[in-house]
């Protein structure tokens, strides 16, 4: 479970989220939807360690907890990012393996006999020794977020997971977050699309802008 | 142009020719991981490093690499810096090649999308691995036109090296030419520099098409 409390952040004078508070119970799916520049991403990027709030606290299963500090095999946090950040230069296979590899040390053998469950369950076997560029749009996001759940995240977080993609995939990415779900992932989906989220959401949490 | 002279004179542009060589290889394996990391500090977040920087390569492009030679080899003796001529030659090529290097690095660092960074971050990689993993070979494969352009430069800019009295490919065909009163040296030694960047065009050509693999 993850506890979100009073949570600030301004940008250059502006406030962009403003004693936000929320929890997000384990396995379950919560949804974050808001119009453009009402804080989602932002709120997103702070869980996410990209961004230091300027004040609030964390806590994971009730203890104190800094997404800024959450580094290395222990990282707690997985992301799907909006244009997936894969990266261009590595096979979609190493693309999901270099983390495994690098970050906890596994062989090259301890890793593939983790990730490969995972690109099967996935449906990506045919494509592990493609490059990124040569994937659609729903594959990349598949590939994103076989990356992020081969370290297996205690969340896993994404960033406007169907904007990306053309609208008859959106069923089928909602019906992947929720299989991952029936897995057992705790999973916070950013949105700005209402019926998207209240299509998968256990619970769906609203930012406005501030002082628009 | 008979052939017999020709025998005669090539073993001496030859010679020459394997100078120009040595001083071309030195400076790439010298310059080019220079160039990276000065390109880094060019990126650093601590200022008075970024001020060192840009003044060595403002100092290196803004003054001819014929002064630079000259300067190491007849100046820095003054203040008690002596080079022989050829790690003078070296020194000087491969600062003057590296602020080049550096800033076509630059440029290559800068156009990688930050969301690769933040990718990597949170996989949880460290700074070094994700440089080494992700940003560097990415850096590398956009920068290879532009080094290239340098190291055909590279091939002539060698010919320098005659002003502070070392024989390379140049100055062996220009030592011909004088003693022989003829022009054959000098169209061989034009004949072997178009040889010799052919082979780099070439090879630069492997490296883009090894790269090629991805977009």
């Amino acid at each position: 479970m993850l506890e979100l409390k009073n949570i600030n952040k301004s940008f250059a004078q502006r406030k962009i989220l403003n004693n936000f508070s929320m929890v997000v119970p384990d396995q379950q799916i919560v949804s974050i939807v808001g119009p453009s520049g009402a804080g989602k991403t932002t709120l997103l990027r702070c869980i996410a360690g990209l961004e230091r709030p300027d004040s609030g606290s964390f806590l994971l299963d009730g203890q104190p907890f800094d997404p800024v500090e959450d580094r290395g095999s222990e990282r707690k946090i997985g992301v799907v990012f909006q244009d997936f950040n894969l990266f261009p230069n590595l096979s979609v296979f190493d693309n999901i393996m270099l983390a495994p590899k690098m970050v906890t040390g596994q062989t090259t053998k301890q890793a593939r006999e983790q990730v490969e469950p995972l690109v099967e369950s996935l449906g990506l076997a045919q494509v592990v020794k493609q490059y990124p560029f040569q994937l659609s749009g729903g594959q990349k996001q598949r590939v994103a977020i076989a990356r992020a759940l081969a370290m297996e995240p205690a969340i896993l977080c994404y960033d406007e997971p169907t904007s990306a993609l053309d609208p008859t995939l959106r069923d089928t990415v909602g019906q992947l977050i929720l299989d991952l779900k029936k897995r057992g992932i705790t999973q916070i989906v950013v949105t700005h699309d209402q019926q998207f989220a209240e299509k998968i959401a256990d619970q769906v949490v609203t930012v406005k802008p501030l002082n628009a | 142009m008979s052939l017999t002279y020709v025998n005669q004179i090539l073993p001496s542009l030859f010679s020459g020719a394997w100078m120009t060589i040595r001083i071309f290889f030195w400076t790439l394996v010298g310059a080019l991981p220079l160039g990276v990391l000065v390109s880094m500090g060019l990126r650093s977040r601590f200022s008075p490093i970024r001020w060192v920087l840009n003044f060595y390569v403002w100092l290196m492009r803004g003054t001819p690499l014929l002064l630079q030679l000259m300067f190491v080899f007849y100046g820095l003796p003054d203040v008690n810096i002596v080079f022989a001529r050829y790690p003078a030659a070296l020194f000087a090529f491969i600062l003057n090649y590296a602020a080049y290097f550096a800033e076509i690095f630059r440029g290559g660092f800068a156009g990688i999308d930050h969301g690769q960074y933040e990718g990597a971050q949170v996989l949880g990689l460290t700074y070094t691995q994700t440089l080494r993993k992700i940003i560097l070979p990415q850096v590398v494969k956009s920068v290879i036109p532009a080094v290239g352009n340098e190291v055909i430069n590279l091939v002539k800019d060698s010919s320098l090296v005659y002003v502070i009295g070392l024989g390379d490919l140049l100055r062996a065909g220009n030592v011909a030419s004088a003693r022989d009163v003829t022009l054959v040296p000098l169209i061989l030694v034009g004949i072997i520099y178009l040889l010799l960047t052919l082979v780099c065009t070439y090879a630069l050509r492997g490296l883009e098409k090894h790269y090629s693999y991805y977009r």
